[in-house]
């Protein structure tokens, strides 16, 4: 098939990152793009930014060190030039991650109410912006990684009550889903061929007797 | 017994899927030829006993419980004989449609030849078919996504401008963007874009 066999049900992980880079983020710009109504006029006209797949307002009218909003992959791309800082998230500080890690370990059949993309944006963060973070990375590190431990714990109880019928996964984020999705697919799909026949089996008793 | 030969043909298919998801090279083993054979000899043989079950039917001309018996059967054996050989032809076919995909549509359309070197692993049929999937290929591709290179990578593009080593000398080497001078050991940073084509050939290597 056109597809390879390893990503046809599934995403890879650099898609996950893909679809989680079209996120909005707020960021500091360093340069200026809004052109001020006075003055300039002598200039030749700028060049504008044209973009089809994401708003182009904001990076025009960039002013240095305004927050603007606009989307994950425009701030990393910014933000490798060194034209811009990234704003940290408000999940992404010290306090914030030991409440959640409290909240994991008080409630042990839930999960903290962490965003969709929580592990992905703390990785990218980490890599490419780690000097815009409030806190010292390598703490931060540690607490995305005692997170992370403490819900894969939970999802390997999870497992136990694997049915055919239903699971119910609040607050798990899109990495943690796909790493998931093969497996449970998988064995959710035989107990359910299994329970299906036998259903059918007593059905087509019952019509005979 | 009737179905064995056809096991064994499907044992056969199963360590080629193996080794082709194991290793990731869309390296096809031998067509087996004699094995196909003879199973179609051996339905043959299985259609000529239900002919002459049919005229026993037909000259005794009662339909007794073991001629039926009989007749079913042996269609049966038939029926399972068919569905060996489909499976091992269309795990077979998945694979020289994914070769297909992957690196005969890529930049120079004549690479029938070099890409699969292996082309006499193939029966007749394959290497037909194989070429006919790939002018299907180019017809798609030149018919109403001519923007969008449909056989390219499929990783989602992370970085604009990449550093790439050459792997192999390659002389000077034509993009649709530039000419690029591809001396071994070389390193050059240029954009991802021009390139992917040449990193999927195996000249260049990204780092």
């Amino acid at each position: 098939m056109s597809l390879p066999w390893n990503i046809q049900e599934t995403f890879s992980p650099e898609e996950i990152q893909f679809i989680v880079e079209n996120e909005p983020i707020k960021i500091f710009p360093r340069f200026t793009t809004r052109v001020s109504l006075r003055g300039d006029r002598a200039k030749p006209a700028h060049t504008r930014w044209k973009l089809v797949t994401a708003d182009d307002h904001p990076l025009n009218n960039l002013v240095a060190i305004q927050t603007t909003e606009v989307a994950l992959w425009m701030a990393l791309l910014l933000k490798q030039q060194g034209k811009c800082s990234i704003v940290a998230p408000g999940w992404l500080r010290l306090s914030q991650l030991q409440k959640y890690i409290d909240y994991e370990l008080k409630h042990a059949e839930r999960f903290s109410e962490l965003p969709w993309n929580w592990l992905v944006v703390a990785q990218l963060l980490f890599s490419k912006a780690a000097d815009d973070l409030h806190d010292p990375v390598h703490l931060l590190r540690g607490k995305i990684q005692d997170l992370r431990e403490i819900r894969l714990g939970k999802i390997g109880q999870g497992l136990k009550h694997l049915n055919e019928s239903h699971l119910q996964l609040d607050n798990l984020s899109l990495l943690e889903i796909n790493e998931l999705r093969p497996f449970v697919l998988g064995v959710m799909n035989k107990l359910k061929q299994v329970h299906s026949s036998i259903s059918e089996e007593r059905g087509s008793e019952d019509y005979y007797e | 017994m009737y179905g064995d030969l056809g096991s064994k043909l499907v044992l056969e298919a199963k360590r080629a899927q193996q080794l082709s998801q194991s290793s990731g090279s869309d390296q096809l083993p031998l067509y087996q030829d004699d094995l196909v054979r003879n199973i179609l000899r051996e339905i043959a043989h299985l259609k000529k006993n239900a002919e002459i079950l049919k005229s026993q039917q037909e000259l005794e001309n009662f339909d007794n419980k073991v001629a039926k018996c009989q007749y079913f059967v042996t269609l049966l054996c038939m029926e399972r004989n068919k569905r060996c050989l489909l499976a091992y032809q269309k795990l077979r076919s998945d694979a020289l449609d994914a070769a297909a995909w992957n690196r005969n549509g890529l930049d120079a359309m004549s690479s029938l030849n070099t890409a699969k070197d292996g082309s006499t692993n193939l029966s007749h049929h394959e290497q037909e078919y194989l070429k006919d999937y790939v002018q299907l290929i180019t017809d798609m591709k030149s018919g109403d996504y001519t923007d969008i290179d449909l056989s390219g990578s499929l990783t989602p593009p992370s970085d604009v401008f990449i550093d790439v080593r050459v792997l192999k000398d390659a002389g000077e080497i034509q993009t649709e963007y530039g000419v690029f001078n591809l001396i071994k050991d070389s390193q050059f940073f240029v954009r991802q874009a021009d390139v992917e084509r040449l990193i999927q050939q195996g000249y260049l290597q990204k780092l």
